[in-house]
């Protein structure tokens, strides 16, 4: 419990610190401040992704549904998540460069990914009975998880960044990181992921419950 | 540096709001669950 | 319970065969996609008028008419056997892999129909550049290939779901939007007269992607055909 308390100290530092130290990427300048919220996300928005697919393997296996509820869960926090990053890029590439959106292939992956949490939740929206249900979305978070290599590995290489973008950008923020940015840019990413997981174990909890309910074991 | 002071308060208040909400739902989920236990 | 390869062609073949004959007698799936595909071209080549687009654009036009044609047609090798109930006799006789084959292949064979048609149309309508026809063809291939391998399991899916509507489209298009960038961007190079060398890092990326979903594709289906 205690612990909580220490995050919320800790992200209001990371978050003051964020917006009183000298810009990260002194090019780009201020804006490039957003990059110690929108990295973060996507980071999660795609280790919430793998976890969906995780749980949907798992309940494949064992038809436990409180497995499905984790693999809906974290995609629904995925999404969000995704929408969040999709929203910082956009803003960040529309101050920088001058365009909300331009198919960069990293915002092109953003999207993607955006596509395949909309179609999860459309496929579950379909169906009706609740074990087809998680059995055939189940399916198709494993199908799409499969692509997301192909996405995040083979994509930009392919396909020619119109901007001196993304990659040179991280490069350097990566190589050029003074001490100082490092450490809020980890801590933040730190910060971000036990977020994550704290909000997934309510969702989580939350789910136990109703289904104890519902079993009757009140 | 008076956008940057927009944006700071204007992301800790979004911070510390969810945090209350976060807190609240904690303490719910742990009276329900004594409830039901 | 194992079964011998023997038996799995022979299974796989006879569905595919159940269908075809069932295709030929209604021309449901055929008509869908020729039509779809006949008339975008149409409307594309009337838009023209007698002027010329880039290759950039041909490619991507080319696509956008050959995935949308998918879309009306490929879904139906699945969702004829839910509506008909005939899912049931279906799964009874034949074991999962026999029937992801046979529907694959029966897929694939509605597009080779349609793209053997659609394809000489375009170049004709749109003035496309005969210089890369040959080389196009294999990327047409591949793609043609992708495309089913992709689909088909997505078909069995949606077949299931209670309300249809756009889902086949809304849960393929994330899927094959990788696979859609790498053959527009293939198809612009080679419109454009380039060899098969330039683009072989597309190449590789579409056979990758065909051999890693068909994979997925055919471990999966057991469990969405036993839902």
């Amino acid at each position: 419990m205690w612990w909580k308390y220490l995050i919320f100290l800790a992200m209001s530092v990371i978050i003051w610190f964020s917006f009183t130290t000298p810009a990260p990427q002194q090019q780009i300048g201020e804006a490039s401040r957003i990059f110690y919220y929108h990295i973060p996300q996507a980071w999660i928005c795609v280790m919430a992704f793998t976890m969906s697919a995780y749980y949907s393997i798992k309940y494949l296996k064992k038809r436990n549904a409180i497995d499905d509820d984790c693999a809906a869960d974290a995609s629904r926090l995925g999404l969000l998540f995704c929408f969040l990053a999709t929203l910082t890029g956009a803003i960040f590439a529309k101050v920088t460069w001058g365009a909300f959106w331009n198919w960069d292939p990293r915002q092109t992956s953003i999207f993607i990914l955006l596509l395949i949490y909309g179609a999860y939740f459309a496929l579950r929206g379909a169906i009706e009975d609740s074990e087809r249900r998680a059995g055939l979305s189940s399916v198709y978070a494993i199908l799409a998880f499969v692509t997301v290599p192909f996405l995040v590995f083979v994509l930009p290489r392919m396909v020619p960044s119109l901007h001196p973008s993304d990659s040179v950008i991280n490069k350097d923020l990566k190589f050029t990181m003074g001490p100082q940015v490092r450490t809020i840019f980890f801590s933040s990413l730190t910060v971000f992921t036990v977020m994550f997981f704290w909000i997934f174990n309510i969702l989580k909890k939350t789910n136990i419950l109703r289904r104890k309910i519902e079993a009757g074991t009140i | 540096m008076n956008g940057n002071y927009v944006a700071l308060v204007t992301t800790l208040a979004i911070w510390v709001g969810l945090f209350i909400f976060l807190m609240r739902l904690d303490k719910r989920i742990k009276e329900l669950e004594k409830k039901f236990k | 319970m194992p079964e011998n390869s023997a038996g799995l062609v022979s299974k796989a073949t006879a569905v595919y065969v159940k269908d075809l004959r069932l295709e030929l007698r209604s021309r449901v799936g055929l008509n869908a996609v020729f039509m779809f595909g006949l008339t975008t071209l149409a409307v594309v080549s009337f838009a023209l008028g007698q002027a010329s687009l880039s290759p950039k654009i041909l490619g991507a036009l080319f696509w956008i008419i050959i995935f949308f044609s998918a879309m009306s047609g490929l879904a139906q090798v699945f969702v004829r056997e839910e509506e008909a109930q005939t899912a049931l006799a279906l799964r009874l006789n034949a074991d999962p892999d026999a029937v992801f084959l046979g529907k694959l292949i029966f897929n694939f064979s509605l597009l080779i129909v349609m793209t053997a048609v659609i394809t000489p149309l375009f170049f004709v309508f749109t003035d496309a550049p005969e210089a890369g026809a040959l080389n196009f063809l294999i990327i047409l291939a591949l793609g043609v290939i992708d495309l089913c391998a992709a689909t088909t399991l997505v078909a069995a899916i949606i077949a299931k779901a209670s309300v249809k509507g756009a889902l086949f489209a809304v849960l393929s298009f994330p899927i094959l939007m990788p696979m859609l960038i790498a053959l527009t961007l293939a198809s612009d190079k080679i419109l454009a007269g380039g060899s098969l060398s330039e683009v072989s890092g597309h190449l590789q990326f579409l056979t990758a992607y065909a051999i890693v979903m068909l994979t997925a594709s055919v471990m999966l289906f057991k469990y969405v055909w036993q839902e």
